[in-house]
């Protein structure tokens, strides 16, 4: 009996101790510890992955995109208009040859420790996305920026077509033509690094520097103060920020969606993604404001072309005919997205018309695969990674519908790690996955459908000559009439090739506390914070 | 007693080198790749076999099996974790940052768990076969029956929403909080947590005092007259806790996989959501220095749960 009350003692002794070891500390000073935390001018915001760190350079994952822009900033991003909007850079042009871009940077940015930004610290983390030696992701991108070649095999140390020619101005000298390159500064946005601070660290791996952790120096307007736990981080208002701003801190945690809905409701949070599942609920509770845009990313089935397995494009459209889309929209997702008949599915003036559009209808599926002799016993395998509701409700009607029109299909569970394997070994017939902004220029479509880039962001392997003559075509020309004839022609290949089959464009849904102001949704989902520096408390 | 302390220790080495090296071999059979899944096709641009060449030769990972795990054992014999593979951070300070959190919601589960379950179970025990020991019964059997994260949304809804009493999730308010906002944060998991533990151990409780009770030296007690509270105090109760302190002490582990669902529903970041984010993101690093801990702590629990019968059980020598 001694030692049993002993034992309790001594965990209870435990117990509080750590309970009061927690939360005390640092942030113990400004309140008595009760509601939702901290002073009057504090926001907490949802990450729905836990965040990596502050590292631009590593493949990204959405909440490392999120934070980013809290504590760094880039040269350009998509607005809330899906266009692309000044950030670090005020204007741009591109020559009428497409092969140099000029960048005209503002003069009155500082990092927050003080030291002056300047096109030199440009060059500077340009060159680090460019060499792969970086461990960086992005080394793709700019394989067409002169000199970069030079970089990759070692026989230069920088990248000749990265220019300052004075602290304002930054030029991308191109050995090809690129008129639609600003869109590949913008999937994802490419933070800008500090020179001073960062050229201290060594090159190799520097992407997974503990450097990016914990992060000395930044230059948006909420720059990391520490880590609370690691999936919670606390941000101060940079003082050196070119703007007035109007909050201190900002806190940014992890929470899966239904404890976010849960905060939200509760009042503990001030900004969450919202899935449209959800999207009923959240219009119900009092002081929650629903954002609502249309999106830019697809939802999309991607099959392995090389596999052989359908081959023949009859067969791809036949699987149009045979899913339901606008029933999948309702069901699924609430109604909150659309349904689009090509990848890259804006701006208006490259969306032809005449495309067609695959509407419900089994029959026409059922001649197709006759016409194009179909084996009814061919397995096809519908791959998702479980755990998003309108994920899984979609794969399962199209299933279901696939079925229907003779079609062996049955889904396939898959953990997301063993997904990357299946990718590169291009083994899957129908994967979902969603990705990408295809509305700001068609140029949007070239990482995920020409020759080039298989092995990379082209994960279905396609590779048509006609529709690479074209795409190539379309980033060498600058007139736009003219560029609007190409793409009518390539987006006619896309639609009826299907080469990826799209299902459908979620709207991009977020939700805020309406004492939250000045928030304006991005309908790029990972560019939720892009204006946070207009965000303030009040209500 | 101090030999046998030695003597099993040494054994524990033993067992943990064992479960070190299965351990290493299962994760790699697990199927999936970090290195794969870190340099996703999805985004990523540029010659990615090279990169990903790259970061296996800066994890170790393109030595063979037996050369990566005698490395991994030499690190830790020096106290060396390795490194997380999504975060680069040391895995010891990453596990030692979430340990407080788990300690705190454990410590105080089990605390409530026997502060509710013992005294329910005895009572049962008492009043055999009578309302209360059927009253206990079934609630005992609700605990150990209802799945906690259904308890555990149950009470977010009903106490967070609709109540607006406490907290749906977190370890603190946001910007930190003082003593009173942690515990107000740590009133649901743990409470629930803590009847979940409760369930078996008024079970236990109530078997064990029910065993005592039947035995011939309580009935010497009674017939010499002592009182019927010095009897069930003195004499029943102290014999009944020695399987107790067993099944208390063997538990804690099973506690830390019972936190996990716990911990992932109520937003705490505490060992069982590192783990369970370890898992998904192959993060071999993190989930050998997890795995090993669990080891140990199962190991340390057993020995302890030995040392302890032979503390109160003067019959056992060891």
């Amino acid at each position: 009996m001694a030692l049993s009350k002993a034992a309790i003692a001594a965990l209870s002794v435990l117990v509080l101790a750590t309970a009061c070891s927690g939360g005390g500390g640092t942030t113990g000073d400004d309140d008595g510890g009760d509601g939702d935390g901290g002073n009057s001018r504090d926001a907490a915001v949802q990450l729905y992955q836990p965040p990596r760190g502050f590292s631009p350079l590593l493949a990204p994952i959405g909440p490392d995109q999120l934070i980013a822009q809290l504590h760094w900033d880039a040269l350009v991003s998509v607005t809330a208009g899906s266009e692309y909007g000044p950030r670090l850079a005020e204007s741009w042009e591109v020559s009428p040859d497409g092969t140099t871009w000029t960048f005209h940077l503002r003069d009155d940015v500082v990092w927050s420790d003080g030291e002056p930004f300047t096109a030199d610290d440009v060059v500077f983390t340009y060159n680090l996305y460019a060499n792969p030696a970086t461990g960086s992701a992005y080394a793709g991108k700019f394989a067409t920026v002169s000199g970069a070649a030079a970089l990759a095999d070692g026989s230069a140390d920088t990248v000749a077509g990265f220019q300052a020619p004075d602290d304002t101005t930054f030029v991308i000298q191109l050995d090809q033509p690129n008129v639609a390159l600003i869109d590949e500064l913008v999937q994802p946005t490419l933070a800008v690094l500090p020179e001073h601070v960062v050229g201290e660290l060594p090159v190799d791996g520097l992407a997974e520097n503990p450097f990016f952790r914990e992060p000395t120096v930044g230059i948006g307007p909420y720059v990391f103060q520490r880590w609370v736990t690691d999936d919670q981080i606390e941000f101060h208002a940079n003082p050196e920020y070119r703007t007035e701003l109007g909050l201190d801190r900002v806190f940014a945690q992890h929470l899966t969606t239904d404890a976010a809905m849960a905060q939200l409701e509760t009042g503990e949070i001030d900004f969450a993604q919202v899935a449209a599942p959800d999207v009923g609920r959240v219009e119900g509770i009092d002081g929650v404001t629903l954002h609502r845009a249309e999106g830019a990313g697809v939802m999309a089935l991607h099959t392995a072309h090389d596999s052989g397995k359908l081959a023949d494009p009859r067969v791809r459209q036949a699987i149009m005919y045979a899913i339901d889309r606008e029933a999948i929209v309702e069901e699924a997702l609430a109604g909150e997205a659309q349904v689009v008949d090509t990848l890259a599915h804006g701006p208006d003036w490259a969306v032809p018309d005449g495309l067609t559009h695959y509407g419900h209808d089994p029959d026409k599926a059922r001649e197709l695969l006759a016409e194009a002799g179909w084996d009814p016993a061919t397995e096809v395998r519908i791959e998702v990674v479980p755990g998003q509701r309108d994920r899984d409700t979609t794969v399962t009607i199209v299933a279901a519908q696939l079925q229907e029109v003779g079609i062996n299909a049955r889904v396939q569970n898959y953990q997301a790690a063993e997904l990357s394997a299946s990718l590169a070994d291009r083994d899957f017939d129908l994967l979902i996955s969603s990705y990408g902004l295809f509305t700001m220029d068609p140029a949007s479509m070239n990482s995920r459908l020409t020759c080039a880039t298989i092995g990379g962001p082209n994960i279905s392997g396609y590779c048509n000559e006609e529709l690479d003559r074209l795409l190539a075509e379309g980033i060498a020309t600058s007139d736009q009439a003219e560029r609007e004839r190409i793409y009518a022609e390539a987006q006619r290949i896309v639609n009826e090739q299907v080469p990826i089959f799209v299902l459908y464009v979620p709207n991009t849904l977020a939700a805020t506390n309406d004492r939250l102001q000045g928030f304006e949704l991005n309908p790029s989902a990972v560019d939720a914070f892009w204006n946070a520096a207009d965000w303030s408390l009040g209500g | 007693m101090v030999a046998y302390v030695v003597r099993r220790l040494l054994v524990s080495a033993v067992v943990l080198v064992g479960i070190s090296m299965l351990l290493f071999t299962l994760l790699q059979l697990m199927p999936g790749d970090p290195v794969e899944m870190m340099i996703d096709p999805m985004s990523f641009s540029g010659d990615r076999a090279a990169a990903i060449a790259r970061r296996r030769e800066q994890l170790g990972l393109d030595a063979s099996l037996p050369i990566q795990y005698v490395r991994w054992a030499g690190e830790f014999l020096q106290g060396n974790l390795g490194f997380s593979y999504s975060t680069s951070r040391p895995v010891a300070e990453v596990m030692v940052e979430r340990l407080g959190p788990t300690v705190r919601l454990m410590g105080t589960a089990l605390v409530i768990g026997l502060l509710a379950g013992i005294p329910v179970g005895i009572l049962a025990a008492l009043r055999r076969n009578t309302l209360v020991d059927y009253g206990a019964a079934a609630l005992s059997l609700v605990a150990i029956s209802v799945p906690s994260f259904f308890v555990a949304l149950l009470g977010i809804y009903v106490f967070g929403l609709k109540l607006d009493w406490l907290p749906t999730g977190g370890m603190n308010s946001v910007g930190g909080g003082g003593l009173v906002d942690s515990l107000r944060h740590l009133v649901l998991p743990a409470g629930i947590l803590g009847l979940a533990l409760a369930g078996p151990y008024v079970r236990y409780a109530r078997a064990a005092m029910l065993e005592v009770l039947g035995q011939d030296f309580l009935t010497t007690a009674r017939s010499k007259g002592l009182s019927r509270r010095r009897v069930v105090g003195r004499h029943a109760l102290h014999n009944a806790l020695i399987p107790l302190v067993t099944v208390v002490a063997i538990q804690i582990p099973v506690l830390f996989a019972g936190a996990v669902v716990v911990e992932q529903v109520f937003a705490w970041p505490g060992m069982g959501r590192l783990a369970l984010e370890a898992v998904l993101a192959r993060d071999y690093p993190i989930l050998l220095g997890f795995v090993m801990a669990i080891a140990v702590l199962v190991l340390l629990c057993n020995l302890l749960a030995d040392v302890a019968y032979a503390v109160i059980d003067p019959r056992i020598r060891l």
